[in-house]
């Protein structure tokens, strides 16, 4: 390739990066990346100079459901919880914890997340264990108001047997304080669940109601 | 913990972990990026959406020797939000009436930008362009502007906006030059 064709080549890597090579210009040159090292290279190197603009915006998170659409559209199967089933989960089935990182400066430091759903739907209830596990954050996603019942958040640990804590809003963010005595429960792989309990919540200190979600928690990265 | 090159190496073997991976690292990022250029949500998520199918399906095009996955996959999602603004404006010059309704945010996001080293540099370097160089690849890179819009909105010339963003290319990739 010549010196000039090399500038030329160079010229439409940068517009084609920058993005003012449009129309017929642009898919001819898309076809030539494929074919050409000398193009990818040239597109390469203009991506990485021109990365910090990219970069100088500002983080936005995207909703908890955008990745179930794309997992929907690739064509992924989900991945059974690592704990296997559990009797609780009868009713629903697990769904893998798909984790979501937050922007550290907007929220207090979350050391653990779970999205909540039912197989196959779209996430129901996103927990955030908060600060070593003093609090916990949820967040109502795709889940029905009640009229006379009550959604009940349970932890369940290897044991089996469930733990409370506590009833938990339909819509918009509930933060719950956890009692000392609950927090070793919340380690990374505990199964989280939602039940659906008489308004008030269970008075066994079981789920009496149907287990509706189901996710586990782990641990930002 | 593997980095996004890996990440996106991986994902060339069909490792769904690393897709996922790749996401929870990537998206926010990607997904402040498309907010600025489209300025709605739902097309921004649509976009995002677009960015990780094609990532995922084309991951075998990304070839780590020419460089880091960021900006692969940075290339992927600004692309489509540029067909997004075509498909809704193709290529004509924007109206004036329209150019007005965006509110004026005040620097661009780069002015800010003094995170990093490389941050640094292409800021001093943008700083050095002649000023219709710096607003015209400005206003390409944060709206997304055809060159016909670009005329429009600067009241000059086709081919004097054209020569603007090819000189003032050269001109950051030669100041850029180690």
């Amino acid at each position: 390739m010549t010196g000039s064709e090399l500038d030329d080549l160079d010229g439409l890597a940068g517009e084609y990066v920058l993005g003012t090579l449009a129309g017929a210009d642009r898919v001819q040159f898309e076809a030539q990346l494929r074919l050409d090292v000398a193009a990818a290279r040239a597109v390469a190197a203009w991506a990485m100079r021109l990365q910090p603009m990219a970069d100088a915006v500002a983080p936005a998170i995207p909703p908890a459901s955008l990745w179930q659409k794309i997992v929907g559209e690739v064509g992924l199967p989900q991945k059974p919880s690592r704990r296997g089933w559990i009797a609780l989960a009868a009713a629903a089935a697990v769904l893998a914890a798909v984790l979501f990182v937050g922007d550290l400066m907007r929220q207090p430091d979350v050391i653990g997340i779970a999205e909540l759903a039912p197989q196959g739907g779209a996430t129901a209830f996103t927990v955030s264990v908060l600060e070593d596990r003093e609090k916990l954050l949820i967040r109502a996603g795709a889940v029905d108001q009640l009229q006379s019942q009550s959604y009940e958040l349970w932890a369940v640990p290897p044991s089996g047997t469930p733990v409370s804590f506590g009833l938990i809003n339909a819509s918009g963010e509930t933060e719950t304080d956890v009692p000392q005595d609950k927090r070793a429960l919340l380690e990374t792989g505990v199964t989280l669940a939602v039940s659906l309990e008489p308004q008030g919540g269970s008075t066994t200190g079981a789920p009496t109601g149907p287990v509706l979600f189901v996710g586990a928690l782990s641990a930002p990265q | 913990m593997r980095d996004t090159d890996q990440m996106l190496i991986a994902c060339q073997g069909g490792d769904r972990e690393a897709f996922s991976g790749l996401y929870r690292i990537a998206s926010p990022q990607l997904f402040g990026l498309a907010l600025r250029i489209l300025r709605r949500r739902d097309w921004a998520e649509e976009a995002l959406q677009e960015c990780f199918v094609t990532v995922w399906r084309r991951a075998g095009d990304y070839k780590p020797d020419l460089g880091p996955a960021m900006p692969w996959i940075t290339v992927i999602l600004r692309n489509k939000c540029l067909d997004r603004l075509r498909r809704e404006k193709p290529l004509q010059p924007l109206d004036e009436s329209a150019a007005a309704e965006r509110p004026d945010e005040g620097p661009s996001p780069l002015e800010g930008a003094m995170a990093n080293a490389e941050a640094k540099r292409l800021k001093g370097c943008v700083d050095e362009l002649e000023g219709t160089q710096k607003t015209s690849i400005m206003l390409a890179y944060y709206e997304g502007l055809t060159h016909e819009q670009l005329a429009a909105r600067m009241a000059a010339p086709l081919g004097t906006v054209k020569s603007w963003i090819r000189r003032g290319l050269q001109r950051l990739k030669k100041c850029l030059e180690p």
